[in-house]
């Protein structure tokens, strides 16, 4: 009988290497384990995107201001975004530059805030409605001038009903800040200023009775939707099914309408369930409207125009194709009806403003994607787009989470 | 053939972990089967509601002679046993019946897509060797024979990427012996039975589906209620003198096959939910959609009656473990 197996002694490294491989194996476990367990840990707290998330929610209301000489769109967002070791956020307010797309500054508010939205602008203050009241920011870096509490002319007589943000309201035609004391007395901040003065009878008797009002606001419908434009020099655009095109299929053409109705194609592209984003403004409250009345509805949805840019450019809603599920965004120009730039959206636009400046700003939300492309737990978020008079589109990330999760401003 | 002299061959040393190895295996497949069926067991006692649905637009065909139901269905049970996690996560799942009518059995099924909220699909037309299920995803072309799927929405030559992801793109037009569509140009294209290539559709056919396919995709879902256009009594086609009576109530159904003249009843069978439709197949049945318990669970089904009976064909039925 042959043996089958001899047994072989194995090769044993001598002195300090064989220490050393001794060493590193009693220390795997209990010094590896936890390492990783602390890798694991601290990547997430690191890193943008799998933990660490960018989602934040933009007010409805924005405002137009020049900072440093530079045009700038003023808003504030909720940072709900998780992060990292920069902590969770908290209700924001930016500046962003419109020629450049690049953040001014972006400042938090303080803490505690919730659903902040920018209702005016001046030169030197900005004044932001959050769900606790109103601040009062200083443009030229974002810092708190005056917090709710101790709004100057207010404090303990501010207002304490259900919804503490209902009864501040920017006047366009005085350029003033309205609002109601506790004892549901109008007063006004002149914007520019961060004192609360009583109200002249002409103002108390436009607002009085739109100011308080516990129920929502009546259809706050900014994200419209127009079938036609009128183009600078008179020229009406619309959007519309083609008549070569079988009924059942939702899609649009852009025409040019001369004065005798007759529709010249103006592009040969079909947009989906295409229409035009409509900029809506709140109306303004009829002067001494409220003399004699306890309330009356709400200003919203007031009235709306087309979405343009003074260029001559306008933008096209329209679902990306027939079978997809996402929208799509194209700025065309209304003279050649050429798309000058696009942009894909997996959820929706939420307002339109014309700026001063002649750009066209848009708030949105979509879905972002990581930087190194890993899949984020909150992926969808609010973003600014900025059409230029060229019918470029430049996309602004609101309070993105980068590296540690610090806010990239 | 074992020679003495040769060497036995030493056991294996790892034999031990090969043993832990066989055991952990079986533990955690004896843990996984019991937890399923205990969830599913504790889930059916829940349920108030079928399990499956079938399609109100189901198809009739033949295979060797025999007549056959093409019956898409939505069902939340679990597919197989590794299926379990899926109705979990709440996934409904679309799929493909054929019930074969006359060995009232069923001849195969086929999973189409699994998703939330769930597709649907209805027959639009059934030729010699295929079938055409139009769904929210498009037009799924099954062998009818097999269940196979012989061509996916955007497979079907002439069509490919242009094919619009809507139930009401489809439709069968009977002269033409096609499916009718349109292409995201809106070209009128025609699909001849038992072919899976989209050709430009002739002139009558263009005329009356040209403004008729949309992508409207709210008509009829697939678990509608239509018990309201079920008729109380149809003639049966495949025998002279006899009727089919509906009675419908709210959470059972009676159907019986009775004699016109004397009005006795020669067959009754009774369902466990209310009657969505009623439709008479190719060779004059009158084939009723309901639900049947089945082992205690309520189970979407076709009550088949002919001169023969009142037949209940569960449609997509889950066994015990998702079987």
């Amino acid at each position: 009988m042959t043996p089958v197996n001899v047994p072989v002694e194995p090769v044993t490294p001598p002195g300090a290497l064989r220490t050393t491989v001794l060493v590193v194996r009693a220390l795997a476990v209990p010094v590896g384990l936890p390492l990783l367990v602390l890798l694991t840990i601290s990547t997430s707290l690191i890193l943008p995107g799998p933990v660490i998330g960018t989602s934040a929610s933009i007010g409805e209301e924005l405002a137009f201001a020049r900072v440093d000489g530079r045009d700038v769109v003023v808003l504030a967002y909720d940072d709900a975004g998780f992060g990292g070791l920069a902590g969770d956020g908290d209700a924001r307010v930016t500046a962003i530059d419109l020629d450049r797309g690049e953040t001014v500054w972006d400042e938090p508010l303080p803490d505690g805030r919730r659903e902040p939205a920018v209702i005016a602008a001046g030169r030197r203050y900005t004044y932001v409605r959050h769900a606790d009241g109103l601040d009062i920011v200083s443009l030229a870096d974002g810092a708190v001038v005056a917090e709710a509490e101790d709004i100057e002319g207010l404090g303990e007589q501010r207002y304490d009903g259900f919804r503490l943000d209902r009864p501040y309201r920017y006047d366009r035609v005085r350029n003033t800040i309205v609002l109601l004391t506790r004892d549901h007395e109008v007063r006004a901040i002149p914007v520019d200023r961060t004192a609360a003065v009583p109200a002249d009878p002409d103002l108390a008797d436009t607002w009085s009775c739109l100011l308080e009002e516990d129920d929502e606001p009546a259809g706050t419908g900014f994200d419209q939707r127009i079938p036609e434009v009128t183009r600078p020099d008179g020229v009406t655009v619309v959007l519309r099914r083609p008549d070569d095109l079988p009924a059942g299929l939702p899609l649009a053409r852009l025409y040019t309408v001369g004065p005798d109705g007759r529709g010249d194609e103006l592009s040969a592209t079909d947009f989906v369930e295409g229409g035009f984003l409509a900029a809506v403004t709140p109306a303004d409250p009829s002067r001494g409207g409220c003399r004699d009345r306890e309330w009356h509805e709400d200003l919203y949805p007031g009235h709306h125009s087309h979405a343009g840019t003074p260029s001559g450019h306008a933008v096209v809603v329209s679902r990306t194709d027939l079978n997809a599920e996402t929208t799509t965004l194209t700025v065309v120009d209304l003279d050649s009806g050429e798309h000058t730039a696009g942009a894909r959206l997996d959820d929706r636009v939420h307002r339109a403003l014309p700026a001063p400046s002649g750009q066209l700003v848009i708030t949105a939300r979509t879905v972002l994607e990581g930087p190194l492309r890993v899949p984020a737990i909150t992926s969808a978020t609010d973003v600014v787009y900025i059409v230029d008079q060229r019918g470029g589109l430049r996309r602004v990330v609101v309070g993105e989470h980068g590296w540690f999760g610090r806010i990239r401003g | 053939m074992t020679f003495p002299q040769d060497p036995t061959p030493a056991p294996p040393a790892n034999r031990g972990l090969l043993r832990a190895c066989v055991w952990t295996l079986v533990i955690v497949l004896t843990a996984y089967v019991g937890f399923g069926s205990l969830t599913l067991y504790a889930w059916r006692y829940e349920m108030t509601s079928p399990v499956t649905v079938p399609s109100l637009d189901i198809g009739f065909g033949s295979v060797d002679g025999r007549e056959i139901a093409v019956v898409p269905y939505g069902s939340n049970a679990p597919e197989g046993l590794l299926g379990v996690p899926a109705w979990l996560v709440g996934d409904t799942v679309v799929g493909v019946a054929a019930l074969d009518l006359d060995a009232r059995e069923e001849l195969w099924r086929t999973e189409l897509f699994s998703g939330h909220p769930q597709p649907q699909a209805g027959v639009v037309g059934v030729g010699a060797e295929l079938a055409y299920v139009a769904t929210d995803d498009g037009l799924v072309v099954l062998d009818v024979r097999t269940g196979a799927v012989v061509a996916r929405p955007d497979g079907i030559d002439g069509l490919g990427a242009d094919y619009l992801a809507s139930r009401t793109a489809y439709a069968h037009d009977p002269g033409a012996r096609a499916v009718i569509t349109l292409n995201a140009r809106g070209d009128v294209l025609a699909i001849p039975l038992d072919a899976t290539a989209a050709r430009p559709a002739g002139e009558p056919a263009v005329l009356r589906w040209r403004d008729t396919l949309n992508l409207d995709d709210e008509r009829r879902p697939l678990a509608a209620h239509e018990s309201a256009d079920v008729p109380e009594e149809i003639p049966l086609p495949s025998a002279p003198g006899l009727r089919v009576l509906i009675d419908d109530s709210l959470r059972s159904a009676t159907v019986t096959v009775a004699d016109a003249g004397s009005g006795r009843a020669e067959h009754t069978g009774r369902f466990d939910d209310a009657v969505r439709a009623a439709v008479v197949s190719a060779t004059g049945r009158v084939v009723v959609l309901t639900a049947k318990e089945v082992d205690g669970v309520l189970v979407g089904a076709l009550a088949v009656a002919d001169a023969d009976g009142v037949h209940a064909l569960p449609v997509g039925d889950v066994g015990f473990v998702g079987w």
